[in-house]
């Protein structure tokens, strides 16, 4: 037990933390609209009603659509762009998809290799692609919860100021759908390209994500 | 970031419940004909029930009415809300707030613990900018 809580600690953290933070927004969610809703006269939502409601997904949605695009963007550009001394770039000399040799599939295969590894065919093409296809359809499903979700917040703050609701098409243009993707892109790509670029100049012991201390900035790649 | 693997199969069954919630939160189809008949029974009983009609209003909004014009069974007939603005034409729902366009009036509802309740009537379009509406809260 001790071994498998070790084993899987990171998961274990972040998904608890994750659990935490799902139920903090839930609650502060809930306070924020219920201010605003005893301001203005207008009913408020029990816990229950705020975390069914479309402006609880819409703030939910917003914030995973991007998170799943920056893996997306990250892992699909990392095969073919550059990032000299980085931790978060492949060796300059490794661009490219790579040679079967090198990626251990089919006849290069190891005795513990994924199963879809081991043989040529539609399996081995889909497994090959299924971290960024994943990321993908994430995102996709995503960005259409937030479109779907925002939608329905944003009407009904319309409702509340006395303004005519938007169909669908109106809203795909409106400028709260793509504020709320903007704002969230933004974040991530500063995140990505921070990552990459301090990591060639700064250290953390220890961490697989910094570069071992002594290790030269121009080394790339490389893990500590 | 090669640790963030392991967490894409978990991301599934939490995405299929945002999926859910996207799909039926605030679209309210169950809450069309309740909203629609607040407001047909509130503009018909402006003048023909006005008790019935303040019963009608949402709490902030009679406290308007009240504050501005006088008691509300004397002054919401006096209002320019319609005295029976006709049939609902279109009614749309986005969680507890609605909209009812009607033949001669368009009404804003919310819905509280009570039932759906009138916030805005009286109102008449006023381009981009919200309706103008006679009786509201603030």
């Amino acid at each position: 037990m001790r071994q498998r809580l070790r084993n899987n600690g990171l998961s274990l953290f972040f998904g608890a933390i994750l659990l935490l933070s799902l139920v903090g927004q839930a609650f502060t969610g809930q306070a924020f609209y219920n201010e605003q809703a005893l301001d203005s006269g207008l009913p408020t939502l029990s816990l229950g009603e705020y975390v069914t409601s479309s402006q609880f997904t819409v703030d939910v949605a917003e914030n995973w659509q991007s998170e799943y695009l920056q893996f997306l963007l990250f892992i699909l550009l990392t095969i073919f762009l550059f990032q000299k001394g980085s931790t978060e770039s492949k060796p300059l000399d490794k661009g490219g998809r790579e040679s079967d040799k090198d990626q251990k599939v089919a006849e290069y295969a190891e005795k513990g290799s994924p199963e879809w590894a081991k043989r040529r065919g539609w399996r081995l093409s889909l497994f090959s692609h299924s971290l960024g296809l994943t990321m993908g359809l994430i995102f996709v499903l995503s960005w259409l919860a937030q479109f779907v979700a925002g939608h329905s917040a944003y009407n009904a703050e319309q409702l509340q100021e006395l303004s005519d609701p938007l169909g669908w098409r109106d809203y795909l243009l409106a400028p709260d759908f793509w504020n709320r993707t903007l704002q969230n892109w933004q974040s991530e790509f500063l995140a990505v390209g921070s990552m990459v670029v301090l990591s060639i100049y700064l250290r953390e012991r220890g961490s697989p994500e910094s570069k071992p201390v002594g290790e030269p900035h121009e080394s790339t790649g490389s893990q500590g | 970031m090669t640790s963030r693997n392991s967490k894409r199969y978990a991301a599934w069954p939490a995405l299929g419940a945002l999926l859910a919630l996207a799909g039926c939160a605030g679209q309210g189809s169950a809450e069309d004909a309740p909203a629609a008949d607040t407001a047909e029974r509130f503009t018909q009983t402006v003048t023909a029930d006005t008790p019935a009609a303040c019963a009608l209003l949402a709490p902030q909004t009679r406290v308007e009415l009240e504050s501005e014009h006088g008691p509300c069974d004397q002054s919401l007939p006096q209002s320019d809300v319609p005295d029976d603005a006709g049939k609902v034409r279109e009614v749309k729902v986005y969680g507890k707030d609605a909209v009812a366009y009607l033949e001669r009036d368009t009404v804003f509802l919310a819905r509280f613990g009570e039932g759906w309740r009138v916030t805005a009537a009286g109102c008449t379009p006023n381009g981009d900018k919200p309706y103008e509406c006679d009786v509201k809260g603030n």
